[in-house]
């Protein structure tokens, strides 16, 4: 059995930048990757526009990752891929990590964790959509896959549901391949990926976008044939009269990622509702001593280089394994759909906090404020918000004067 | 002309009148607007094929902007392409493409 003092498990951008820094710090370090090779999805993110706060560049996803890698290839730490953990338990002291892998049964102990398993797609299954269950129903990282690393165009003509960001750069880069987007149909009144998707990948192309609009039903035997769209009301529900057929031989879904966190639950890890990762503290420790989480498994972020900061920070802080102490929560006041962390250890360091947050809907001018028994300790403007485009703030919270007894709130307010 | 800013992931609201730009916060915003009334630019990525089974595309970019009317020119470049070499992450794949200085390089190493 090998011993470990940090376990990442995922080799994604999280799970690397998790393990680098793990390793600088002086950490025996392993990471544990299921694919046959590390990178995790930005593999087949063969967009630019990644690592521009990271490396000051515009990359495409397969660039950021192998700069990763090669940090990670550079360092002493032990790399297992087609490598997949069935199995975790705490012990005295650390955790027992069972895999399987290409020579059988592999066992490993470790001091810490670092949860860096990233996220899925929600399919079709998840959003009930009517009719028959002909092929060509997939979601857009599938119709990714197929593309940027088969080579292979699964669409001629398509139909997009969701507006999430991978859904825009699919119908750009769909359409860069020669196959016709119809359109992209999205049940919200606003669109759910980065404005500047929207512009340089549908506006560009001029791939038309449908508010409020949903799929209501597939048509076909074998391949899809045709969708029906229909317009949706202020409740989300189909307006009568307004549906519409049209033909295609795909529907491809881009209608929210889910943290994978199926691994953690197993250790007992309380999960946040709103973002559907652990909840932390300042260290990305979840409620499970030892159990640390990074990048889209806590929380699902917009850009990779705030993943690879977060990550870098809990893989630092799992070498390190600063003992724990008394808390204070940070709640949840009004405007806000989402953030990270969850609480403030006052044991451990908390004069540079990264606060990542979510606005609960669009904002024109509005101010993020923090109060400490209802004392305002902390102000930000910010120009415009919405909950598509996550906010980071650094903030000293060693500067307010916090006890065990403190009541901690972060809240929106638009001006 | 009101426009989104892709220069960054913050995505800035701007508008241009007679080649004035308000509403960017740097100045490739500033830039940025600017071209998009004249000759909009855009950096293009996507794969080429190759001869290798394992890793039967490879990504590609351009290693500047081009003009976005020349995307169709260069799509039809890209797909006539076979990489037969192994090549690394940042190697130039085809040089000075659609009558620009700029080049498509590989954003993979094959391996």
């Amino acid at each position: 059995m090998k011993e470990y003092d940090v376990i990442v498990i995922g080799g994604g951008p999280a799970g690397l930048a998790a393990a680098e820094s793990a390793c600088k710090a002086g950490a025996k370090t392993a990471v544990l990757e299921r694919e046959a090779r590390l990178g995790g999805i930005l593999k087949q993110c063969v967009h630019d526009g990644f690592g521009l706060i990271r490396f000051g560049e515009k990359l495409a996803g397969p660039e950021y990752a192998e700069r990763y890698i090669d940090l990670v290839e550079a360092l002493p730490v032990d790399t297992y891929t087609l490598t997949f953990v069935t199995e975790i338990k705490k012990e005295k002291d650390g955790f027992a990590v069972t895999c399987v892998s290409r020579e059988g049964m592999l066992s490993f102990r470790t001091r810490a964790l670092v949860l860096a398993t990233g996220c899925r797609e929600r399919t079709a299954k998840q959003v009930l959509i009517q009719g028959t269950r002909p092929a060509g129903v997939f979601t857009a990282g599938t119709a990714q896959n197929f593309v940027n690393l088969m080579g292979k165009l699964p669409a001629k003509r398509c139909v997009i549901l969701g507006s999430g960001d991978i859904g825009l750069i699919m119908a750009r880069r769909l359409t860069l391949e020669g196959a016709e987007v119809e359109g992209v149909y999205e049940v919200k009144p606003e669109p759910s990926g980065l404005t500047r998707n929207i512009h340089q990948c549908l506006h560009d192309f001029d791939i038309p976008l449908h508010l409020s609009h949903t799929v209501t039903r597939v048509f076909g035997k074998d391949r899809l044939t045709a969708v029906e769209v229909a317009e949706v009301d202020d409740r989300m529900r189909p307006i009568k009269g307004t549906e519409r057929v049209v033909e295609c031989d795909a529907l491809i879904l881009s209608v929210g990622l889910i943290p994978e966190n199926e691994l953690a639950e197993s250790l007992g890890v309380k999960l946040d509702p709103s973002t559907k990762g652990p909840e932390c503290d300042q260290t990305y420790m979840s409620t499970v001593e030892g159990v640390f989480s990074a990048g889209n498994a806590l929380n699902v972020f917009d850009l990779v280089d705030y993943v690879s900061e977060c990550a870098a920070d809990a893989g630092g802080n799992a070498a390190r394994m600063l003992p724990s102490g008394e808390c204070v929560r940070l709640e949840k006041g009004k405007g806000i759909l989402s953030y990270v962390p969850h609480r403030i250890d006052l044991a451990k360091p908390s004069d540079r906090v990264v606060l990542f947050f979510r606005s609960a809907k669009d904002m024109d001018r509005a101010t993020l404020r923090i109060s400490a028994d209802g004392k305002e300790v902390y102000k930000k403007k910010f120009a415009f918000l919405r909950p598509p485009e996550m906010q980071r703030v650094e903030i000293d919270f060693s500067a307010f004067g916090l006890n065990a007894k403190s009541k901690l709130t972060v809240e929106l307010e638009e001006n | 002309m009101e426009l989104v800013c892709i220069v960054c992931p913050k995505g800035c609201r701007m508008s241009v009148e007679n080649g004035v730009v308000t509403g960017n916060t740097c100045k490739k915003g500033e830039a940025f607007a600017k071209a998009e009334e004249t000759c909009p630019m855009r950096t293009v990525c996507s794969t080429v094929a190759t001869s290798f089974p394992s890793m039967p595309v490879l990504p590609v970019r351009t290693d500047g902007e081009i003009p976005k009317s020349r995307i169709g020119e260069l799509m039809r470049l890209i797909n006539g392409i076979e990489v037969t070499k192994k090549l690394r992450r940042g190697d130039v794949v085809a040089a000075s493409v659609v009558g620009t200085d700029v080049n498509l390089i590989a954003t993979a190493t094959i391996h």
